[in-house]
């Protein structure tokens, strides 16, 4: 599999992993991403959850169909309830890259794994979100939550960009802890024999039939 | 578009999106337009060094929402968003920013500085070009038709199918959201009352939700299949079909060339700040 992989180029890689099976789960896992925040707020739950979709299609399709499942959340509720959100697509995606990377070299399957997986997705989308609100919104995005922490911060510390920063973090830890969670009892459940029209190798079997 | 699709589509974008079906000129504008139009504006205040010029595209946006119908939806939006950010970033850039030098006034805990306060009505200012153009396009534009446009202009249709897709599934997940959510209430699981019980309401919700929608993931990949979706080699068709007038020519060259003068604007006045 990693042979034909490397003759096809880095391009042809990625396209290769969108045959029709993967492109109807995307859509899916947008709305499954929309969804748990909906939920979320309708529980009125203090976290966001709107990465439970982005975790399920990294673990299932890998990190590219993750990274436009994340891209396309943004997308959407750009279009369909604020345009502040698309500027944070960048979150979803860098979020939605790494996670499929780190799960694609089988740290979703040990614990450790998860932990790694939980830190280092936090901290990126924390490393993004902060310079995203720093650098587009001037710090602060309006008069939510994290804008208040924010404002706190920077009234006692007087630096900008390590109070973004914290804020940022703060709400991240908690968020992707509880997302992970929720998504690895998902995935510990969904039947055997859907998980494995996933697996990349049968993928690349698939399409060479069609050729 | 005949009656009946209008009908149609007034159902449909109920939920899907943030379109609202009026027919006024913009509404009826080739949605590329409108995409070139939200990219040269705000690119064009984005980079040029004066203020007045964003808060002019600001009421100009402002006439567009008249011609479109949407003048208190849209002025809505703008205070709604430009009000809190106004007050947070005077007091986060205004109060705290490093670069402030001249001072405004001196409030004992912090001083208030003029760079600061002008970085806070340049990046307002540019926002509100960005978004409030975003916002009018969006509820001025039927997504189908956004689609297609964006296929026109060379958008691969399988990320068109992706884009249409998203806005249909969204509601018919949170519909069956909506039975799952009963039929757990009715079984005995409280979702209302402390933050733990809310907590453990969560995943019976959301587990039997994403379950049945790998179902449905694969029932739409026969289905597409079977209707030659994955298809190599045919140029596919589609409903909707969009034409640019000459005058939707005229309006893209009158934005390419407003662009255009802004970047040249802003180049030559950083040259001349810099020799002077």
């Amino acid at each position: 599999m990693s042979k034909s992989k490397v003759k096809k180029g880095f391009v042809q890689g990625i396209k290769d992993q969108f045959p029709t099976k993967v492109l109807v789960l995307i859509p899916i896992a947008v709305g499954i991403n929309l969804v748990g925040g909906i939920l979320a707020s309708g529980l009125k739950l203090p976290l966001f959850l709107d990465m439970i979709g982005t975790y399920i299609s990294a673990a299932l399709a890998g990190p590219w169909v993750a990274a436009l499942v994340g891209l396309l959340t943004n997308v959407f509720l750009a279009l369909v309830s604020n345009p502040v959100y698309l500027p944070y697509a960048l979150v979803s995606i860098g979020v939605g890259l790494s996670v499929g990377f780190m799960m694609r070299a089988g740290l979703f399957n040990k614990i450790w794994g998860v932990f790694v997986i939980w830190i280092v997705s936090s901290v990126l989308s924390a490393a993004i979100a902060g310079t995203v609100t720093v650098f587009v919104f001037g710090g602060a995005t309006g008069a939510t939550g994290a804008s208040v922490v924010t404002a706190t911060l920077i009234a006692v510390t007087q630096r900008i960009i390590a109070s973004v920063f914290a804020s940022a973090m703060i709400q991240n830890l908690a968020d992707r802890a509880v997302a992970l969670v929720i998504a690895y009892i998902i995935l510990k459940n969904i039947p055997k024999r859907f998980r494995s029209q996933y697996s990349l190798d049968s993928m690349v079997q698939a399409d060479n039939d069609e050729d | 578009m005949s009656e009946k699709s209008k009908q149609a589509a007034k159902s449909k974008s109920k939920k899907t999106s943030s379109y609202v079906p009026i027919d006024s000129p913009i509404d009826r504008l080739h949605p590329m337009i409108k995409i070139y139009a939200i990219f040269c504006l705000g690119i064009g205040c984005a980079v040029f060094p004066f203020l007045w010029l964003a808060y002019s595209v600001v009421v100009f946006l402002f006439f567009v929402a008249w011609k479109a119908k949407m003048l208190t939806k849209f002025a809505g939006f703008i205070t709604a968003f430009a009000i809190p950010i106004t007050v947070m970033l005077l007091f986060i850039q205004g109060l705290y920013s490093p670069k402030n030098v001249t001072i405004l006034a001196d409030f004992g805990f912090a001083k208030l500085g003029l760079e600061g306060v002008l970085y806070t009505f340049k990046t307002v200012g540019t926002l509100l070009v960005f978004l409030g153009s975003f916002y009018l396009m969006t509820t001025t534009t039927y997504p189908g038709k956004l689609v297609t446009a964006m296929q026109d202009a060379g958008l691969n249709p399988k990320a068109g199918y992706l884009v249409l897709a998203s806005l249909n599934v969204v509601p018919q997940i949170q519909r069956r959201i909506a039975v799952i959510q009963e039929a757990q209430t009715a079984r005995g699981v409280e979702v209302t009352g402390k933050l733990k019980t809310r907590f453990t309401a969560f995943l019976p919700i959301i587990g039997p939700t994403v379950m049945s929608s790998l179902i449905d993931v694969q029932e739409r990949g026969m289905t597409l299949e079977i209707r030659g979706f994955g298809a190599k080699g045919v140029k596919p068709s589609s409903l909707t079909e969009l034409n640019v007038s000459p005058a939707e020519k005229a309006i893209k060259r009158v934005l390419v060339t407003f662009l255009i003068l802004c970047i040249a604007f802003a180049f030559s006045w950083a040259i001349f700040t810099r020799v002077r």
